[in-house]
């Protein structure tokens, strides 16, 4: 997974988006609903600047009534996920292999993580273990060349 | 019958003042699913629902405090951790809620045996230290948890008149269930 988000210099596989001023030495990265499009942006940018030849997607899970929703999502290389709180309690989408981690998303707040990675992410939230989804990165937006 | 007084608070909680402690009685070892379903009671106000949700949390948030400082176990150290995180939470918004609906939360038997439920559990809960006070604790929230997602069902929901309160419960509902089942997982964990 690659961190790609407005306002961070560093870079590094398996790290999600944070706030930049609560950035930690992991990379990660809270976006606020303000901060969301330029984010996005920054990781369109930074997207197209690899050998993908198509624009990335952008995949949205609602965390309400302390699940993910939908559970799982498919999505391509290169594509952001985009995790939204609309619950009344902090929730984290956390990888349960490990490499990447939103960290606490606050209520109303969001939290992306672009998925660089072919394979099957199966994710909780750390505050509630028992709340758990899935991001499958299935094929790349090249066809799989690359 | 040391974890009596919590048990028959929230017995009392489902029936709405209907209970009788001493009826209530239940070993710590109660598992929730023992529990028969309460009753449905009527005529709960909105300002008696504000005082039992406050109420409610409050007991949760006290025994959370207790468990995250004397517990062994780490998950549930970190378990009773995000009980007062959650629960403190949910306070708040409850009590930003009827703020700005202008409710006063009008205390009532309910809301009285559920504080002195409380109190009572805090005080079996000190007597214990190790496995042993790990155990009772995760078996006091899973009964807690259920007995208030009865509660919300069978009573608090239904009666809630003013639509806003009637939403908070409907959105602080799964935040029980999610409790409920991570205190499960505990408890399989913890008799193994």
């Amino acid at each position: 997974m690659r961190l790609s988000a407005h306002g961070v210099g560093a870079q590094r596989p398996g790290t999600s988006a944070r706030s930049a001023t609560s950035s930690q030495a992991g990379g990660r990265v809270r976006v606020g609903a303000r901060r969301l499009g330029a984010v996005l942006l920054t990781a369109f940018v930074s997207a197209c600047g690899g050998p993908h030849a198509s624009p990335p997607t952008t995949h949205r899970i609602a965390i309400r009534g302390f699940l993910f929703d939908p559970a799982e999502v498919v999505v391509a290389v290169g594509d952001t996920v985009i995790w939204m709180n609309e619950d009344l309690l902090p929730h984290t989408a956390t990888s349960a292999a490990g490499g990447w981690d939103t960290g606490s998303i606050a209520t109303g707040d969001s939290a992306i993580v672009v998925m660089d990675r072919l394979g099957v992410n199966s994710y909780l939230c750390t505050f509630h273990p028992n709340m758990v989804g899935e991001v499958v990165v299935a094929v790349s937006r090249t066809g799989g060349g690359d | 019958m040391r974890m009596h007084g919590f048990l028959a608070a929230t017995l009392v909680l489902t029936a709405c003042g209907g209970g009788d402690a001493g009826d209530a009685g239940r070993t710590p070892e109660l598992e929730a699913s023992a529990v028969e379903a309460p009753a449905p009671a009527a005529g709960v106000t909105d300002a008696q629902i504000a005082a039992i949700v406050v109420a409610a949390n409050s007991v949760d948030v006290d025994a959370g405090a207790l468990a995250a400082e004397q517990a062994t176990d780490p998950e549930v150290k970190a378990f009773a951790q995000l009980m007062v995180t959650d629960h403190t939470a949910v306070n708040k918004q409850a009590a930003a809620l009827v703020a700005r609906l202008g409710v006063t939360p009008e205390a009532n038997p309910t809301s009285d045996a559920l504080r002195k439920g409380g109190e009572e559990t805090r005080a079996t809960l000190e007597a214990l230290s190790g496995a042993g006070f790990d155990r009772a604790y995760i078996d006091h929230e899973v009964a807690y948890h259920q007995q208030v997602l009865d509660a919300l069902d069978s009573t608090l929901i239904p009666d809630a008149t003013n639509a806003e309160l009637r939403a908070l419960l409907v959105q602080v509902r799964p935040a029980f269930v999610a409790h409920l089942d991570h205190a499960r997982t505990l408890q399989t964990r913890l008799a193994q």
